[in-house]
């Protein structure tokens, strides 16, 4: 039986007649990038659809970008997503659906959209963060107290890398002339060494922990280039628990990787985290200087204290003694006003009565008692008071307010007949 | 590996320093420590600036008692 044979040139001609024909168009595709190399300026891929939460490839297929167009697609791509293309990320592509005789079906990629993979890298992003923070350590780091002197340093870095050199340097340079000790534990900064490599080094800082004061993962800064090594849970949940501060300064534009979320600082670059050392040791000597000069100061300021109460006691002594004194004279004073006007009354009183003993001498003085009227009668040189010691014959002496007369008694008689009286008033 | 721990660290220099500055400040002290306090304070504000700047650890290493780690 004769069969009508194509030629197998033939029937992938047709093939590809009936692919082009039935596929005109281009297509959006989602697809995960699982191998990658350039070539000659051509961008050569195989594209993978894995099964969701598992690895097992569902689907695949290669894929290339041309040389002009992924000379413009990389930095426009990298450029928005801070992510350069590689080896697992996923990517949503527009593709034709081309076959080749020889090398069979393929993808020609004709655009990319970065805003995909942005948004993919962000979902993994979140998704270690939920799982790091559902273990109750997505804070640990950052909650750490952070050393007073960040000297000794443990760098995490690639030992050829720019950053590295940068980071050194700018510690070196510090103006101040702090004294920092680095110890480097090299690890492979990109690409799927990432992971272990940086893990290993953290577990040789950690054995030693005592040792050191504070951890720095840098990485050069630069070209763009594979980040997503530093999204992975492992290295996030490490970090997260780590028993030092971890700085990160992976030296990217755009979102923080999952590392940079957990660590204890994240600065942009290398340069960036050696200055954040010096800062911290600025902020040491600065609180330093501070204490000094506080001290500066309250030593002159407690000693005049002591002096301002020396002399307040001092000036209280005197003026204690000197309130009680006056307060002694006050009384001294009064008491000799007292005595002063006692002694003044006493003798006015004196006086008075003497006036009055006077007036009243006066008043009895014969003389005045002469001059109102009144006789003193004599007999015998003495004063005759009662008529019965008389007898007639007798010889009387009377002496007047005027002068004195001679008389010879009568008569005498009983009683005094007072209508004589001589009282004129 | 344990390194010798016995001697002040930074912090705990700083928080003695800083006792010494308040107590002299709120006039705690009498005039007799005045003094003593003064000098302890220089010793400590003399061996924080030393930290800062200076390689203790170095001339450790350099120094001929530093024993091999182990």
């Amino acid at each position: 039986m004769e069969h009508e044979a194509l030629s197998l040139c033939q029937l992938n001609a047709l093939v590809r007649q009936t692919l082009e024909a039935g596929m005109p168009e281009a297509y959006w595709v989602q697809a995960e990038i699982s191998e990658l190399r350039v070539n000659g300026g051509h961008c050569y891929l195989e594209f993978v659809q894995k099964e969701e939460r598992r690895d097992t490839i569902v689907a695949k297929a290669r894929g290339v970008i041309w040389r002009s167009l992924f000379a413009v697609l990389r930095p426009y791509f990298e450029q928005a997503t801070g992510q350069s293309l590689a080896p697992g990320i996923k990517v949503l592509v527009e593709v034709r659906v081309s076959f080749h005789e020889v090398y069979g079906f393929s993808l020609t990629v004709t655009d990319i959209d970065p805003s995909y993979t942005v948004g993919d890298l962000a979902l993994r992003r979140r998704e270690i963060l939920a799982r790091v923070e559902a273990e109750g350590v997505l804070g640990m780091n950052r909650e750490l107290p952070f050393p007073m002197l960040p000297q000794r340093v443990a760098v995490i870095a690639s030992a050829t890398s720019a950053g590295y050199g940068d980071f050194c340097d700018q510690l070196a340079a510090n103006s101040r002339g702090y004294y920092f000790r680095v110890t480097l534990f090299p690890a492979v900064m990109q690409g799927a060494e990432l992971e272990p490599s940086v893990l290993r080094a953290l577990d040789s800082i950690n054995a030693q922990a005592d040792d050191f004061d504070v951890v720095v993962i840098i990485r050069g800064g630069g070209a763009t280039s594979d980040l997503r090594g530093f999204d992975t849970y492992a290295l996030a949940s490490a970090c997260a628990q780590f028993p030092l501060p971890v700085i990160t300064g992976i030296g990217h534009q755009r979102d923080d990787t999952v590392l940079d979320s957990v660590a204890y600082q994240r600065v942009k670059t290398p340069t960036a985290a050696a200055e954040y050392l010096i800062a911290a040791m600025d902020r040491a000597a600065d609180r330093l200087a501070e204490l000094a000069s506080r001290l500066m100061q309250a030593v002159p300021r407690a000693l005049s204290r002591s002096r301002d109460r020396l002399l307040l006691l001092q000036g209280r002594v005197g003026s204690a003694a000197g309130s009680r004194l006056s307060a002694e004279t006050l009384r001294l004073q009064s008491l000799r006003h007292r005595c002063d006007m006692g002694v003044a009354a006493l003798l006015s009183d004196r006086r008075h009565r003497l006036q009055m003993i006077e007036q009243h001498l006066a008043d009895a003085s014969p003389s005045r008692i002469l001059a109102r009227g009144y006789s003193i009668t004599l007999c015998g040189g003495r004063v005759v008071k009662d008529a019965q010691a008389l007898k007639a014959g007798d010889e009387l002496l009377t002496v007047l307010s005027g002068g004195s007369l001679k008389s010879a008694v009568t008569e005498t008689l009983e009683n005094n007949d007072l209508k004589y009286g001589n009282r004129e008033e | 590996m344990e390194t010798e721990k016995n001697e002040l660290t930074y912090s705990q220099a700083i928080a003695r320093l800083q006792q010494i500055v308040s107590q002299i400040d709120n006039g705690e002290l009498e005039v007799d420590q005045l003094a003593d306090s003064l000098r302890q304070a220089n010793d400590l504000i003399a061996f924080c600036k030393g930290k800062l700047t200076r390689a203790e650890e170095e001339v450790k290493k350099i120094s001929p008692d530093s024993q091999p780690d182990e």
